[in-house]
């Protein structure tokens, strides 16, 4: 750490750099004698328990400290061929002895070379992933292959997938080395779902989409239920489930559909009933054009002025085409609230408006 | 605007007495001898109609132009007006317009100075030639945000009038129509009572009731009101046809207002009897008639002014209280127009620079001013 807190603050010094070496570790330029001796053992390094006394103390009865000998970083010695995946096993700090690689971070002006590897603080401080290599990866994939089934054939695209399983579960598995083997996280169960595959109408999804709040992303059209408040995975996993049944059923006005669907379980609770009854709740009565997603020209106050402008309009029953022209200019005023407008949407509602008031002739 | 200056007082001066040996000049290119609104098709485009001094003390004197053009046709000698495609458009519709049908909705839009309040005036002119009854307001914005003085109503307790500027207006209506409505002879259909002597009684000239709302300005809001609804039903009853032209229409729906009460809050335009008036004049639940009306982002306040189009700029209540309508763009200059504006400037010796004559200069200027007419005039003028 001290080696460090050298760096930060000579940094700008360049001199007391070169006088002194801020890294325990010596340069290849700076091996001295005593260290080309340690690089030549090769048997481990032994704890001298009782220094020699004369090295440690000088003629004139000051006691003086003894540096301990640093050895030369591992990596000189790595040979080329040597199986990374074994010397840098699990994730780990950078270490700048143990990684054989020129490595230089660190801002400087721009220039000059950034420090290099040892005693580097910015090479501690991000992540890596020298224990990821591709070697250890393919090595670790090995490892589990055995534990793992086959895929099914047949499932062999996204949408077929997507068909068949529907809902997907996610749940997260802790490992860790403790004297308890639980983490309170494991229970946790979210289930998503693509909210098309549920086939719901107009009304259902409405209300649905007002069941479920921000549950629900418009982007991806997935419902995500997340469930966490029983203390174990199963009982979380059958709340969502359950959350899921009570959702439908309750946003769906004519559940006669249901036979049709492919969630199993929404079936099982619906077979039960005798008699499909259209759900509506009292309050849904009251929604009222303020409360509408998005502008429907049906029943607006468009459509009623619309209506008493044709009733008394002269001779426009002898148009043909009338229908169609309605349809065309209930297009556009939708579009117009609904996408925002635009050059190109103006000229469209005006044609759709002359149309109609025959001013086209 | 910084025009009344003195610099500009001497330019003004200067020019109307260099240029009174040109005035006879009226055949040019850029000009139409075709003074009547009523004829002008897609062959005027682009042309200089004049209008007649006493059409113009007729039709604009309680306002209708835009304040800098009314000036400027004073220095210039005389008001001229560029027929363009909006205006030739809308008199086109008019012309053939079926008048048993309920009435059509015209609404120009278009960015602030590209002409909007000149081509109806256009409009304006048109209709007092083809015999309209005008109902015409020419800044709806004035009764809102610069009002003078508002006070409860003396008709609708829960509503407010502006009455300075309901008698301003009904000047403004009676010597735009003071002939026409003599000549119509309209009545009224009910009796209106003001107060305990002032009684409008049934079968009374319609001048009467204008007349009442002039000398007593506290009704003269309700005589706006009555007025409206007589001249709705007598077009309905084919005895005159009424021509509504509303400039700055937006500000009826305008979200904010400048007239507070006494407890800091705003009275919405929404709470004035002359907003109902109006708003019930451009329903189409009569005939016989026409309603004009512009929408103009000055209208608004400056928060609210990102689009110029027509949702935007009437919200979802203006849009569908005058749906279906028929959204006329105002543009900028087109290229002809362009180059029969710099003629006129060019023939009144208002632009008097000699590179002006030169292609080069005319793209000079046409690239300045992005050819918006507003611009154009503000890059030409000496001042």
């Amino acid at each position: 750490m001290s080696a460090i807190v050298n760096l930060r603050v000579f940094r700008n010094f360049q001199q007391f750099v070169s006088i002194r070496p801020i890294s325990n570790y010596p340069t290849s330029f700076s091996k001295n004698a005593e260290i080309q001796k340690v690089e030549e053992e090769e048997e481990f390094r032994s704890l001298d328990l009782s220094p020699n006394k004369s090295l440690n103390v000088r003629s004139f009865g000051r006691k003086l400290y003894k540096r301990a000998v640093v050895p030369p970083p591992r990596s000189h010695k790595m040979p080329v061929d040597q199986d990374w995946p074994s010397v840098w096993p699990v994730p780990r700090t950078f270490h700048p002895a143990s990684v054989p690689l020129p490595l230089n971070q660190g801002w400087v002006n721009p220039g000059a070379t950034p420090p290099g590897k040892f005693a580097n603080a910015e090479l501690m401080k991000i992540p890596n992933f020298l224990h990821l290599t591709p070697p250890a990866i393919e090595r670790q994939c090995k490892a589990l292959k055995k534990f793992c089934t086959e895929w099914p054939k047949e499932l062999n695209t996204t949408e077929k997938i997507d068909h068949h399983f529907p809902i997907k579960i996610i749940t997260s598995d802790y490992l860790h080395s403790s004297p308890s083997l639980r983490d309170a996280r494991a229970r946790i169960v979210t289930l998503q779902l693509k909210l098309s595959t549920l086939k719901l109408d107009s009304h259902a999804k409405d209300k649905l989409l007002r069941l479920v709040k921000e549950r629900y992303n418009p982007e991806t059209d997935m419902l995500t239920i997340v469930s966490e408040r029983c203390p174990l995975r199963k009982q979380n996993l059958d709340y969502a489930m359950y959350l899921l049944n009570v959702l439908v059923s309750e946003s769906r006005v004519r559940p006669n559909n249901f036979a049709k669907q492919q969630l199993h379980i929404v079936c099982v609770l619906c077979a039960n009933r005798a008699e499909f009854i259209p759900k509506t709740e009292p309050w849904e009565n009251e929604k009222c054009e303020a409360d509408m997603e998005k502008y429907v020209w049906e029943g607006s106050q468009s459509q009623r002025t619309l209506e008493q402008l044709l009733k008394r309009m002269p001779d426009r029953e002898k148009a043909q085409d009338l229908p169609e022209v309605i349809e065309q200019y209930s297009r556009n005023v939708t579009h117009f609230h609904n996408e925002g407008e635009d050059a190109e949407k103006v000229n469209a509602y005006k044609e759709s408006v002359k149309k109609l008031l025959g001013l086209n002739a | 605007m910084i025009r009344y200056s003195r610099t500009y007082d001497f330019f003004r001066v200067w020019r109307r007495f260099s240029f009174n040996s040109t005035e006879s000049i009226t055949n040019h290119t850029f000009r139409t001898n075709e003074c009547s609104p009523i004829n002008h098709k897609i062959d005027h485009n682009g042309r200089f109609y004049s209008i007649s001094e006493s059409v113009k003390k007729q039709l604009f004197a309680g306002g209708g132009l835009p304040k800098e053009y009314q000036s400027l046709s004073e220095t210039l000698n005389g008001l001229c007006i560029m027929v363009r495609k909006p205006a030739i458009e809308l008199i086109h519709y008019l012309n053939k317009t079926n008048f048993d049908a309920p009435v059509l909705r015209y609404v120009l839009y278009g960015r602030t100075g590209v002409g909007k309040s000149l081509s109806l005036a256009h409009i304006i002119h048109y209709g007092s030639c083809a015999g309209f009854v005008l109902v015409h307001v020419p800044w709806v914005p004035k009764w809102f945000q610069y009002v003078k003085v508002a006070t409860p109503s003396s008709v609708q307790s829960n509503k407010y009038d502006q009455p300075i500027e309901a008698v301003e207006w009904l000047k403004h209506f009676s010597t735009q129509n003071g002939p026409l409505l003599e000549k119509c002879e309209l009545k009224a259909t009910t009796t209106y009572t003001w107060s305990k002597r002032e009684v409008t009684a049934e079968g009374s000239p319609l001048s009467e009731l204008i007349d009442l709302g002039l000398n007593r300005a506290k009704y003269a809001t309700g005589c706006i009101v009555a007025l409206l609804d007589e001249l709705k039903k007598a077009a309905t009853n084919k005895q005159c046809r009424v021509l509504v032209v509303i400039d700055g229409f937006n500000s009826f729906f305008s979200p904010v207002s400048k007239v507070i009460r006494e407890d800091k809050s705003m009275v919405l335009a929404s709470e004035f009897l002359l907003t109902d008036a109006f708003l019930s004049l451009t329903r189409n639940d009569w005939n016989n008639g026409a309603v004009v009306v512009s929408i103009d982002p000055l209208a608004y306040p400056p928060e609210l002014r990102e689009s110029p189009l027509p949702r935007y700029q009437l919200g979802k209540t203006g849009f569908e209280h005058l749906d279906p309508f028929v959204p006329i763009e105002v543009q900028n200059y087109s290229d002809k127009e362009f180059r029969s504006q710099i003629d006129y400037y060019i023939e009144r010796n208002w632009l008097q620079q000699p590179k002006a004559h030169t292609d080069n200069g005319r793209a000079e200027l046409s690239f300045t001013s992005g050819n918006h007419p507003y611009s154009l005039m503000r890059l030409v003028a000496p001042y």
